[in-house]
């Protein structure tokens, strides 16, 4: 016991900051799992997802059709835009992390703002991707669409929180107060 | 809060880096796509033989998977058609398969059946990294996606070797200190995973709507929350190196 509390101090800083992520990561989950609440948040957010990728695609293609969540093409595979393609995960961990990490209050909302932005737009970038992959190598999709970009997308949100996390909450010197939480 | 709102001294004028002055934004960029392509490709050679570990691991538990019919065994995909009960199985489904499709036909000389068959048996050998749950009574063998159980080992490297301070070696010991850490998580959405494909469906009516909308929702984000165990086991470590209240040494190192 009195070791167990011996690596609880001398970890407490990663462990206050890594529970309050989980914490916050899984209630985000669960607000969202919440029939209702799904209805309202996470299904209108895919909808833009899909309405702005269909603007994107129809910069290069003819004949995009959207339909709810689905874009089809003539001749290619409809892809339905799902709560794993809309990035919605990777924005709560770059979510989850910022709010738990201790900073000042405008760096945060910077870090939260501009996270939201980023990867939102990067996601854009997946969805077309793989609606380019399921057009002309539609063998190559699932792998593209579970493991490449799933893998590319959480990496791309931790790096960007390493980022503001370095640079932008961490630009001053000190460390945070207890109020910028 | 400093009294009388008094600014932080400034950093004298220097030219040069400063050795612990951090990289550009473009060096950040071009460190992370250099990781996390050894990472993709570290992970393209040991696939295989780590998804074996993780089956070998896995099945040492199958006793704690909660279900009435009990899995007796598991079995990589890539090893059905040598399996002496359940590759005759598979031999019948890829005759089936191959004559659905319309590649084999009743006049094809026997030699080219044959040779049909071997091929498209080669090709689940090379491609297939799926698990086989093997039940206990005869009955469908449900899959698992065994790379969504190992994918997030990319993940985990990238950030361990792209995003923590320090020399490689520092990073490399930090990687394998949390490694025990993914193994388990790994183990443990592996046995998830067996209890979910053998579990009886809930009986109509018995299940509200909600609780069925949940459960739908958490086998959709499997994905995702495999690959959240290796965000946090490096944000812990991360925290450790260069947390917040390091951050405010003058030799903390840069990322």
């Amino acid at each position: 016991m009195q070791r167990l509390l011996r690596v609880f101090r001398a970890h407490r800083e990663s462990l206050q900051i890594c529970g309050l992520f989980g914490g916050i990561i899984a209630a985000f989950f669960l607000i969202t799992s919440i029939k209702p609440v799904y209805e309202v948040t996470v299904a209108p957010f895919t909808a833009v997802v899909a309405w702005v990728s269909t603007r994107f695609l129809e910069m290069g293609f003819d004949g995009v059709v959207r339909q709810g969540t689905i874009i089809r093409i003539e001749g290619g595979t409809p892809l339905d835009i799902k709560d794993e393609c809309n990035g919605i995960y990777a924005t709560f961990i770059f979510l989850a992390a910022t709010l738990a990490y201790p900073a000042r209050l405008v760096p945060k909302l910077i870090g939260l703002g501009g996270g939201f932005l980023a990867i939102f737009l990067v996601n854009q970038v997946r969805v077309v991707t793989l609606f380019v992959i399921a057009k002309n190598w539609p063998s190559l999709m699932e792998d593209f669409h579970i493991f490449v970009w799933q893998t590319v997308v959480v990496i791309f949100a931790v790096l960007l929180w390493l980022f503001w996390a370095d640079r932008i909450a961490g630009r001053r010197s000190g460390p945070a107060t207890p109020e910028g939480k | 809060m400093r009294a009388g709102g008094a600014r932080p001294l400034a950093a004298p004028a220097v030219s040069g880096r400063a050795p612990h002055a951090r990289p550009g934004l473009g060096r950040l960029a071009l460190r992370s796509v250099f990781w996390v392509a050894i990472s993709f490709a570290f992970w393209y050679l040991v696939r295989v033989s780590y998804l074996r570990i993780l089956v070998a691991i896995g099945s040492l538990f199958l006793g704690w998977v909660p279900v009435e019919a009990r899995p007796s065994g598991l079995l990589l995909e890539r090893d059905l058609p040598d399996h002496p009960v359940y590759g005759r199985g598979f031999d019948l489904h890829v005759r089936r398969t191959l004559a659905q499709k319309g590649a084999l036909s009743p006049q094809d000389p026997p030699a080219l059946v044959e040779a049909q068959v071997r091929a498209e048996k080669e090709r689940v050998r090379d491609e297939a990294l799926g698990v086989m749950v093997l039940p206990d009574r005869p009955g469908p063998t449900p899959r698992l996606k065994g790379m969504s159980l190992h994918f997030n080992l990319i993940i985990y490297l990238s950030l361990f070797f792209a995003g923590l301070p320090g020399s490689l070696l520092r990073r490399a010991r930090a990687a394998l200190g949390g490694f025990p850490f993914l193994l388990i998580f790994q183990v443990l959405f592996l046995e998830y995973s067996i209890w979910d494909s053998l579990r009886a469906p809930a009986a109509p009516g018995t299940q509200s709507e909600n609780v069925a909308f949940f459960e739908g929702r958490l086998r959709d984000v499997y994905v995702f929350l495999v690959s959240l165990v290796p965000v946090l086991i490096w944000l812990f470590h991360r925290v450790r190196l260069a947390g917040p209240s390091k951050q405010a040494a003058p030799n903390a190192d840069s990322v």
